[in-house]
């Protein structure tokens, strides 16, 4: 039943690609695990970077909210500074999550979020300081990372979560 | 309908509260969850009055007034009223030194007095472990079985005095009931499972396959007005089980089995559920002008729907409620009741009915779905038929209910010369937990056993347990009927008594009748001395009240709680103390509605020339940070 549905929408990412965006199935086909490459706009922090995100969709999806991971390392006030790359997005919390929300309505919303940190609801409070009260600094520190770590293409985990 | 009702102790600081549509949500966020270490704020509980409106409208009341933190229903210990009975899943014992006392001294402030009780083998203790481990339903299947309602008065049999009244009254109207898991989606699983089954009962194929018909024509009302993406998925499941119903409409009984099975199907029932879901906002977004002033809160419809019905285990509300029925039902002239189990006064059910025009007078109504409406949950009610016949005895324990009219023929005495059977081995096993209660004795006992014995002395007597046996909480009335060693002063004073009596082995538990009125009675007569006048005064003038019946052993009316509070009040001998129910949510919170059902429960007074608003206003500061 998912599968269906899941199908159904990366049939349609595929035929109408999202801009920035490049989506693809890991090797083994599953279509529960979306590798999305994301290159955001030439107005941001983030630009030339392109990050990998992994979108794992759980076996009750769409009942379910997508699980998203960046597995480029992002220096950004919602997303985790470390190995994990875990975000805060609100659409997918649990208590929000609506099963009529597209996945590309989740992938548009990470590219906003790259454009438009929020850093009232930050996962690293300190990078979120840094973004209210310093942000040449932060942005000094958010080129760094894209250039060490963003401007190859992203390697995705083999057997991805 | 969603007016609060107001309870006698509604505090003036809830009065003033904006009722309404949306105010059930903004309830949610006044109330402070209290914490464990809430006993400061317990002892500030009786000064601030505990404002609460009974009847939580729409739905998204934070809880019951009996503690349960959600879908209200209180599960005996002592019972198993449903064959999906929820285990004991959390056993937090929370001993808490509850009891507090007010008083008032000549100066007419509050005092209030902590006092340290060991609340160990208390009945409400009891009733408050049940409380606790009590599950919302999220044991069992998502649709149980259809299960006779007696169930759900043996729920309440120990609970407030008004849900006891009504839910005894319940089974008279509604012989049946079927338990919805309480995961959130309750209300609308309840509505959705009710339709399709409306459905069969019905048994019109040509009906069926028109719904089906009906509801793809839907499609792009709930694309275009609706707005919502990949509807058809969750439409799927929800046409195909109509057309599978349709197919096999001859057969009702296999047409059963396959709705049951497909809503117990976690991913079927997910989608069917979710289809509901935007019917219901589809319908509402279509008629947005006259929705958008109820959705005020929220900034018009749209997000209404986006916020409390888009969501997956969002609880249904009014509206969601009326967006269904108009769209669903309606057109098929398909109707709703809802029956309201709360607090509010009376001694039935509140009901409503959906569409609106339904709840006129003379209107003649379509097929009806029933809901039985507990704080935050929804189970589905089955009207008694017509011609009434004994409820199938599905519950091993259960014994006809009042609903099948024989009873209520036999329980309607006329002075008590019938030859009433009555059972007493529940308050009287119960008694013995009483003895441990410092200043109620033996003697106490045996004073209530004499009076309640010789008052009611015309009564049969089936059964009689040893005072010395433990009290089982439920057994067969045979089991503990052992005469021989029955002792002491219970034997010379009933001698014709025993010999009226059938041999209790033989007897039906059917046969066993409540001892409510009777008790009531007798636990209104203090002492000894007393005793003879005010049976004399008191029983005759007392219609006896149709008592319900009641499985043998199940101590339904008599609260041992109540007869000590009400055995001391009147000769002074002994200040009440009482546990209150305490929810797990608001423990001992000042907002904890179970407050209401301390005996000794005072509204706070205004005294202008008192500064307790002084201290009622650091109470609530306490029990803010210590929640």
């Amino acid at each position: 039943m998912s599968t269906k549905r899941i199908s159904k929408e990366f049939a349609e990412v595929s035929q109408t690609p999202i801009e920035g965006f490049f989506v693809t199935l890991p090797p083994n086909n599953s279509v529960h695990t979306w590798h999305v490459t994301l290159q955001p706009p030439a107005s941001t922090t983030f630009y030339p970077g392109r990050f990998g995100i992994v979108l794992t969709l759980p076996t009750d999806y769409p009942f379910k909210p997508p699980v998203v991971k960046f597995v480029t390392r992002v220096y950004h006030p919602n997303i985790t500074n470390d190995s994990l790359g875990n975000v805060c997005l609100a659409i997918l919390k649990a208590e929000n999550w609506k099963p009529s929300t597209k996945i590309v309505s989740v992938l548009e919303a990470l590219r906003n979020l790259l454009v438009e940190p929020q850093p009232d609801d930050p996962l690293e409070e300190r990078i979120a300081d840094e973004y209210r009260n310093d942000r040449e600094t932060w942005e000094a520190k958010a080129k760094a990372a894209v250039t060490k770590y963003a401007l190859e293409d992203p390697i995705f985990p083999a057997s991805a979560s | 309908m969603f007016q609060p009702q107001p309870t006698p102790y509604s505090a003036s600081s809830f009065a003033s509260y904006p009722y309404g549509l949306g105010a059930a949500h903004s309830l949610d966020f006044l109330f402070p969850t209290g914490g464990a270490a809430g006993i400061a704020a317990g002892g500030v509980a009786g000064g601030a009055g505990v404002g609460a409106s009974a009847g939580v409208g729409a739905g998204a009341g934070p809880g019951s007034a009996l503690g349960p933190a959600s879908c209200g229903a209180l599960y005996s210990p002592y019972s198993s009223p449903s064959p999906h009975s929820h285990p004991a899943l959390q056993q937090h014992h929370h001993h808490q030194p509850l009891p507090q006392r007010r008083r008032l001294n000549r100066s007419g402030s509050p005092i209030i007095k902590m006092e340290e009780q060991d609340s160990g083998l208390h009945d409400m203790a009891a009733q408050q472990a049940a409380a606790e481990r009590f599950q919302p339903g999220l044991e069992g299947p998502f649709v149980g079985e259809k299960t006779p309602s007696d169930a759900i008065t043996q729920e309440y049999a120990k609970a407030d005095p008004v849900y006891i009244e009504k839910t005894i009254a319940l089974p008279q109207t509604y012989s049946h009931y079927r338990q919805i898991k309480g995961d959130g989606n309750c209300g609308w699983r309840a509505i959705a499972f009710a339709y399709y089954e409306k459905l069969i009962d019905l048994g019109d194929q040509g009906q069926i396959e028109g719904e089906v018909a009906r509801l793809m024509s839907l499609g792009h009302m709930i694309s275009n007005i609706g707005r919502y993406e990949y509807h058809e998925d969750f439409a799927e499941e929800a046409h195909n089980l109509l057309r599978d119903i349709a197919a096999n409409i001859a057969n009702p009984g296999l047409a059963r089995v396959i709705l049951l099975q497909r809503f117990n199907d976690a991913t079927i029932e997910a989608n069917i559920i979710y289809y509901f879901r935007i019917l219901s906002a589809t319908s509402l977004k279509a008629n947005a002008a006259t929705y958008d002033d109820f959705a005020a809160d929220f900034g018009g419809i749209a997000n209404y729907c986006s916020q409390a019905i888009d969501i997956v285990n969002r609880e249904i509300e009014h509206l969601g409620i009326i967006g269904l029925a108009n769209l669903l039902l309606k057109p098929i002239d398909f109707v709703l009741e809802i029956a309201y189990l709360d607090r509010s006064p009376g001694d039935q059910v509140n009901r409503y009915r959906f569409p609106e025009e339904a709840n006129q007078q003379g209107t003649v109504l379509g097929p009806t779905l029933y809901l039985l409406y507990r704080p935050d949950h929804y189970d589905i009610l089955y009207r008694a038929p017509p011609v009434q016949a004994p409820a199938p005895p599905a519950i091993p324990v259960s014994v006809p209910a009042p609903s099948s009219s024989a009873d209520i023929q036999i329980h309607r005495v006329d002075g008590f010369t019938n030859n009433l059977t009555i059972n007493p081995t529940g308050f009287m096993g119960n008694m013995n937990i009483l003895t441990t209660l410092p200043g109620f004795g033996m003697n106490s006992l045996n004073s209530l056993g004499q009076l309640s014995m010789t008052g009611l002395g015309e009564l049969s007597v089936s059964s009689m347990p040893p005072l010395t046996s433990p009290p089982p909480a439920a057994s067969p009335v045979g089991e503990l009927f052992v005469p021989s060693q029955q002792s002491g002063p219970w034997e010379p004073q009933y001698p014709e008594v025993s010999q009226q009596q059938p041999p209790p082995s033989t007897l039906p538990p059917s046969s066993a009748v409540a001892v409510s009125p009777m008790t009531r009675g007798a636990s209104m007569t203090p002492s000894p001395t007393t005793r003879s006048s005010s049976i004399s005064s008191l029983l005759p003038s007392n219609p006896p009240v149709p008592p319900v019946a009641s499985p043998s052993g199940y101590h339904i009316r008599f609260s041992p709680v109540q007869l000590e509070y009400e055995e001391s009040n009147r000769s002074g001998i002994r200040e009440p103390v009482f546990q209150t129910t305490q929810s797990t949510t608001f423990k001992n919170s000042v907002w904890n509605r179970a407050h209401y059902g301390n005996p000794d429960f005072h509204p706070e007074e205004y005294v202008p020339d008192e500064e307790h608003w002084e201290r009622r206003g650091s109470g609530r500061a306490k029990a803010k940070s210590s929640s």
